[in-house]
């Protein structure tokens, strides 16, 4: 099976035979002869011809190759990877809906499906061959022979490898010479150093470590932080004239990129003065329209002077419980809050009841106030209870929705809670927009009405399912 | 490059039944028929050739200038605009890939019928292909305006975590372009391993010796490699055959899944299949003709192997007008009036200019090749070569302009005008391809030495098995 | 080289007559049957269009066989072909089978003119009255232009069949090689009207079952068609007739290796044209284009087509990819013989699902599928005869032919 005549390892200082080559100047004759070579029981042998000989095949007695089935897996493979890759990619990872077709379309796939099967069934042929050959060897001994630079020209040759179990240095000869040939060869072994030259290590080298040297550099980058900004290659749009809010310009004479609201405009979708109650919680605009300006002021003025006061108190020992809603200055907060009493809330919701709004209202409280109020509204929050765990000083603990306190608050009082906040509570306007704000009123007073039912009036399912729930 | 025999008397296209004409003219032996590919590799290089080099170089030069223009500047330097999206660069790619099919039909198909003539000529069409496809492959290359994402082509995981659109035919031309490129060259090279091997044991130089000996592999002609590479080559011809159909078939997609009138139509497959290889024989003789002159190969290139490809040109170019006929008589039968208007429009409105330019050049001028006087000359086979490849370019120019410039609603309609950085890039994509070709041509063997001597009778006689 | 009528003792003259009477009478036995699958339309429900679309569908099938055989007649004489030589006989034999089916479409044509719109739409001006699109399409669409269109087709095609026949066997005789190069140079031209009348006559009979839908590739899928059809005839009439000794020497295994292979790449190019008009199809998603795909999703219909995509391509080209499968008669038989009902599907299913009751389409049934078989061995059996009459004495193999040598020494890769 060999094809090439191989070389032993050990350097020896004399040559050794590694085999005999013919030559012939006719394809017919190479024919006739390998049939007697293969007749005569040799095994270690080949011949060489510059284009394939038809006929050789049988004459040597070659077997049918396998590479033909290397090719199909390849193919197959190739086919799998399309159909699983399209459908993963296109319908399951990041799902594509293209004109209304199906995520995984089979009609659409089989271009590429068709293209991937064929590339690398191509690949098998190719590098099955050459594997199989066990190309590339670029080294052969056969290639001493100047005889044999024609092989690959216009004549034919028989290698026989010493290694045969049949080869005899005399007897191979004869039998060779008894084929007619031009001419019979002895192939010697090289005796010069199996070492690389010199000159050669030192450009591998330095090639490989030129080779070495960009995967390095993205190793290092990508592993290593930079307070340098990027090099912007190619700028793309990164670098753009449009004015963006931080930054200053002198086109304006303030100097800001950033531009107030133009006098006497409202923006869109910001006019709110023709459904006060909605967007307000205020059956109508005192008056003295400050009043409810004074009163977000003077509440978040009583919150600033209650957080100082907490401060202090925070050098005491302070309980677990923050007191709610009783300042250490109480004048303050109270009159802020006594202000807001008198503004006329709105009792009613300003749109119908349905399920929907309180299915949704659930789930807008869930994502918004649960964090701090509890998924019951008893202020025990993951953020609050965390939060006194770690001692915070400056933390009060939410209001729970079950004291008469809350419960007697008109829901556009709640309303308006929540859109501007209360004591350290943040006000949630700019998040949630008006309709969800009401829903979460809305599910507030079925939280608050869940703790605050008299069983009677509780239909009998009701009750056993509160007798079974622990 | 003078050459070294004269022209033998070639008296292949006269048909005798029953007697095969000669692959070769001369009764040369193997060794003659290594000396005359050889021979171009090895001895000096003629004027003409620097000459010829340097003219499409230049060209080629001018591309590259032009294409570092258009990333830095823009799209816009073309003339695509509203509503014809798709000007000059798609068209430039439709007709470059269909070049290249020639070069994989000689090389696949021809072998599988086992025309044995397609020897003389399969090395060079298959350079003509790859060079072609490469050619080809610039124009979606840079057509993308950003072409430092192209990147996002492959489904390779990129920083959008996003995949490519696989039910695009867009898509399908990317991986189909990039297959048949893939194969095309394995094909290719793989075809020249002996050959290669060849130059090797005859090369005198270091730099030759290394060269070609690195790229021959250490192939050595040995029976048992020739085994498998025959295997191989079959396999590889068997697999690109159906390759070659399907790129141009997926070309066609890229328009026929459309609903555009005289881009939608069931024929388009079939039909750019058989353009592409129409435009591509009419290619490869424009080459070959002045080749095998000027490197005196006429002995391995016969006037027989011209007139079977001009028999390929006139059967396909048949073929397309076959192809046009139906569509015509379709748009009229299928009652859909923007259909029939569609053709009407070709024909007569603003670019019927280029209509009865690609019309005279498609469907009139390859039936010049019934003419047995024409298909045998070989200076009026290049002329009617020349008259293809126009008519070939003009027709997807047609096929994609005429469709987009005047579709559903008039108020859309515009006329398309290309800028001159469409007509200069084109010229030099000319350049792009005659420089890789005229590089092939001086350093690789430009026939396939082993193959036609396994096709060419046994000096001597024997049998021919 | 010419072989010289006294030193050919290789080549011995065989002709059909040498297989008895027993194919005339069998093929004449089955023709009994078609008057069998009219009784059986006449007395079922909506019968009479299921019989008329079989009658349509079956004379069609062996329609697309014999110009299949055309087309590969002239084709091996244009490209010069060396190998095929020792079958190209049979196959004119074949294409001679346009002869019998031009009587036998014959009625089809009758009825039309007649103005009956059991098949054609188009052929009642009541109907065309009606419809927004048709009455455009009636300078093409009508009766009259049809029939004259229907003796171009089926002229042509006598003209050609009989032409390639008659020179080939001609030159059993003379064995004058002018007249190969008389058939090389006709060959050309033959083919150019082979395609339009091919195309032309697909478009007329089948595709304008369904009046409003249109498909430029259309007469490609009927070539196509045909062609897997004749290949797959011409492997298994080799092989039978090989089995009763008419051309055991000179069709060797290499011949019908041969034949293999074109049947699989023929087979290969059906189902890409197939694709390729479902495809656009599918994606443009155009109403008016995809009600023919939509007829055939429904009723039934949906399982004949996944048959047709599975059984026609996927099955078949697995294993028409071993070497070992073309080379063996037996295997080659079999999926000849397997691809043969496939086609016959394919054109079943082409023409079938336009057969319409009063309410709507007709759904694929066993009764359908029961007249449509009984029609087409009816007409096969009248189409064989036919055939069979006009091979007649003449040598089933062309014994004077210049490359007859070369393909009797033909060698596969």
């Amino acid at each position: 099976m060999a094809t090439t005549i191989e070389q032993s390892e050990k350097t020896i200082a004399e040559p050794e035979l590694i085999g005999l080559l013919a030559e012939f100047d006719d394809p017919q004759a190479l024919i006739e002869a390998s049939e007697k070579v293969r007749d005569a029981g040799y095994r270690n042998w080949d011949t060489h011809t510059p284009f394939p000989l038809h006929g050789i095949d049988e004459a040597m007695g070659i077997k049918f190759t396998i590479l033909p089935w290397i090719v199909a897996a390849c193919g197959l493979t190739g086919g799998t990877i399309a159909v699983g890759m399209q459908y993963w990619m296109n319908a399951v990872d990041y799902p594509f809906l293209i004109s209304g077709k199906p995520l995984f379309s089979l009609p659409a796939c089989i271009p590429i499906i068709f293209e991937l099967s064929v590339l690398l069934a191509a690949f098998g042929a190719f590098f099955g061959m050459l594997g199989l050959n066990q190309l590339p060897k670029l080294y052969n001994p056969l290639f001493k022979s100047d005889a044999f630079r024609r092989a690959t020209n216009d004549r034919f040759f028989i290698s026989m490898d010493a290694q045969d179990a049949k080869f005899s240095e005399i007897d191979s000869g004869e039998f060779l010479n008894s084929l007619n040939p031009i001419n019979v060869e002895e192939c010697w072994s090289d005796t010069s150093s199996a070492k690389l030259p010199r000159n050669l290590v030192l450009a591998l080298s330095l090639v490989g470590v030129c080779l070495l040297m960009p995967p390095a550099l993205v190793a290092y980058k990508r592993s290593t932080t930079t307070n340098t900004p990027r090099i912007h290659i190619v700028p793309d749009m990164d670098f753009q004239p449009s004015l963006k809010a931080q930054n200053t310009t002198n086109l304006f004479p303030d100097g800001r990129e950033v531009r107030p609201n133009i006098n006497g405009t409202i923006p869109r979708g910001q006019y709110k003065d023709d459904n006060i109650p909605f967007y307000y919680g205020l059956k109508y605009l005192p008056e003295d329209q400050d009043v409810v300006v004074i009163a977000l002021q003077d509440a978040k003025k009583a919150d600033a002077k209650e957080a100082d006061t907490k401060k202090a108190d925070a050098k005491k020992p302070a309980d677990a419980k923050a007191p709610a809603g009783k300042p250490a200055a109480p004048d303050a907060a109270a009159v802020a809050a006594s202000k807001l009493d008198k503004l006329p809330w709105v009792t009613e919701f300003p749109m119908p009841v349905t399920e929907k709004m309180m299915a949704r209202g659930q789930e807008r409280f869930r994502i918004y106030c649960s964090v701090c109020h509890g998924l019951s509204g008893e202020g025990d929050g993951l953020v609050s209870l965390r939060a006194m765990e770690l001692l915070q000083g400056t933390w009060v603990k939410p209001a729970s929705y079950h004291t008469d306190n809350v419960r007697k608050l008109p829901i556009g009082r709640l309303y308006h809670t929540i859109s501007n906040g209360v004591r350290k509570m943040p006000g949630y306007k700019a998040q949630i927009p008006p309709e969800d704000r009401w829903a979460i009123v809305l599910y507030l007073r079925a939280l608050q009405k869940s703790r605050n039912t008299d069983a009677k009036t509780l239909k009998p399912d009701e009750t056993s399912k509160l007798r079974d729930t622990k | 490059m003078a050459s070294v025999t004269t022209k033998p008397i070639d008296t292949t296209t006269i048909e005798v039944p029953g007697k095969r004409a000669p692959l070769v003219l001369g009764s040369p032996d193997y060794g003659s028929v290594t000396e005359s590919v050889c021979r171009l590799a090895e001895s000096k290089t003629p004027m003409l050739f620097y000459v010829a080099l340097a003219i499409s170089a230049s060209l080629m030069g001018m591309l590259f200038g032009l294409i570092g223009y258009l990333i830095i500047t823009g799209v816009g330097v073309w003339g695509n605009r509203s509503p014809v999206f798709w000007g000059w660069p798609i068209v430039n790619f439709v007709f470059w890939v269909g070049i290249g099919h020639a070069g994989t039909l000689i090389s696949a198909i021809l072998f599988l019928f086992r025309q044995n003539w397609r020897t003389g000529i399969n090395r060079a069409a298959e350079a003509m292909t790859i060079f072609a496809v490469i050619c080809a492959g610039v124009f979606p290359g840079i057509h993308i305006g950003r072409v430092w994402l192209a990147y996002w082509l492959f489904p390779i995981p990129n920083q959008m975590s996003m995949w490519p659109n696989f039910r695009s035919p867009l898509l399908w031309d990317v991986f189909a372009v990039s297959t048949y490129a893939t194969v095309s060259l394995l094909f290719w090279y793989m075809g020249m391993i002996p050959d290669l091997a060849t130059l090797r044991d005859r090369a005198t130089g270091k730099i030759q010796q290394f060269a070609y000996g690195l790229f021959s592999l250490g192939w050595n002609g040995s029976s048992r490699h020739w085994h498998r590479y025959e295997r191989a080559y079959l396999l590889l011809a068997a697999l690109a055959a159906p390759l070659v159909l399907s790129v141009h078939t997926i070309v066609s997609f890229d328009f026929a899944v459309s609903q555009l009138p005289g881009w939608h139509t069931t024929i388009f497959p079939p039909y750019f299949v058989a353009g592409a290889v129409f435009s591509g024989f009419a290619m490869v003789l424009t080459l070959m003709i002045p080749a095998r002159t000027i490197c005196g190969i006429e002995n391995l290139l016969t006037d027989r192997h011209l007139e079977n490809m001009t028999k390929v040109i006139i059967a396909t170019g048949t073929m397309v007008g076959y192809a046009y006929a139906m569509e015509f008589f379709v748009a009229w039968y299928s009652g859909n009036r923007y259909e029939t208007f569609a053709f009407i429009n070709r024909a007569f409105g603003p670019y019927a200019w280029a209509y009865w330019i690609m019309v005279s050049c498609n469907v009139i001028s390859p039936q010049l090749f019934w003419i047995k006087k024409i298909r045998t000359t070989p200076w009026m086979i290049f002329v009617v070569c020349i008259f293809v490849n126009i008519g070939m370019w003009f027709e997807r120019f047609v096929i994609t302009v005429t469709s987009l410039s005047r579709d559903f609603l008039p108020s859309s309609w515009g006329y398309f005008k290309p800028t001159i950085v469409d007509v200069l890039m084109l010229i030099g994509s000319f350049g792009l391809f005659l420089t890789l070709f005229l590089l092939f041509c001086k350093f690789l063997p430009m026939v396939a030495m082993a193959e036609v001597k396994s096709v060419m009778p046994r000096p001597g006689g024997g049998d021919d098995h | 080289m010419q072989t010289s009528p006294d030193t050919n003792d290789k080549v011995k003259v065989q002709t059909l007559a040498e297989l008895g009477p027993l194919p005339m009478k069998m093929a004449l036995g089955c023709a009994l049957l078609l008057p069998v699958a009219l009784l059986l339309g006449y007395t079922s429900e909506n019968g009479m269009e299921k019989f008329t679309f079989s009658y349509l569908q079956s004379t069609f099938f062996f329609l697309s066989i014999s110009l299949g055989a055309l087309f590969f007649v002239m084709i091996q004489q244009l490209t010069r072909a060396g190998w095929s030589v020792v079958l190209r006989r049979l196959s004119e034999f074949i294409s001679m089978g346009v002869v019998p089916l031009t009587v036998l479409v014959l009625p089809i044509v009758v009825i039309t003119l007649a103005g009956n719109d059991i098949l054609y739409q188009w052929a009642n001006p009541e109907l065309v009255a009606k419809d927004p699109l048709l009455p455009a399409k009636v300078p093409y669409l009508n009766s009259g232009f049809f029939a004259l269109r229907y003796l171009i087709y089926f002229g042509s095609w006598i003209f050609l069949a009989r032409f390639f026949l008659n020179k080939s066997v001609a030159q059993d005789e003379s064995g004058d090689p002018e007249l190969t190069l008389l058939m090389e140079r006709r060959s050309g031209p033959g083919l150019l009207l082979f395609a339009f009348t091919i195309s032309f006559a697909a478009i007329d009979f089948i595709m304008s079952l369904e009046p409003n839908w249109f498909s430029t590739i259309f007469g490609i899928y009927y070539f196509a068609a045909g062609l897997v059809g004749f290949f797959s005839a011409l492997a298994i009439c080799l092989i039978y007739l090989r089995s009763k000794g008419l051309l055991q020497e000179p069709v060797t295994i290499e011949h019908l290796h041969d034949v293999g292979k074109l049947l699989f790449a023929f087979n290969c190019f059906w189902a890409y044209i197939a694709i390729s008009q479902y495809l656009l199809i599918w994606y443009a998603n155009i109403p008016e284009e995809t009600i023919f795909f939509d007829h055939r999703q429904q009723h039934g219909w949906g399982t004949v087509s996944l048959i047709l995509v599975i059984g026609h391509f996927v099955i078949p080209f697995v294993f028409f990819m071993s070497r070992w499968m073309k080379r063996n008669p037996k295997t080659l038989l079999f999926w000849a013989f397997y691809l043969l009902i496939m086609n016959w599907i394919d054109i079943f299913w082409l023409v079938l699902p336009n057969a319409k009751s009063g309410s709507g389409l007709l759904g694929v049934s066993f009764g359908m599928v029961l007249v449509d078989v009984c029609c087409t061995i009816g007409v096969g059996g009248l189409y064989v005869a036919g055939i069979l009459k006009m091979a007649g004495n003449k040598s089933i193999m062309p014994v004077r032919d210049p490359r007859l040598e070369e393909s009797l020494k033909f060698h596969n890769i």
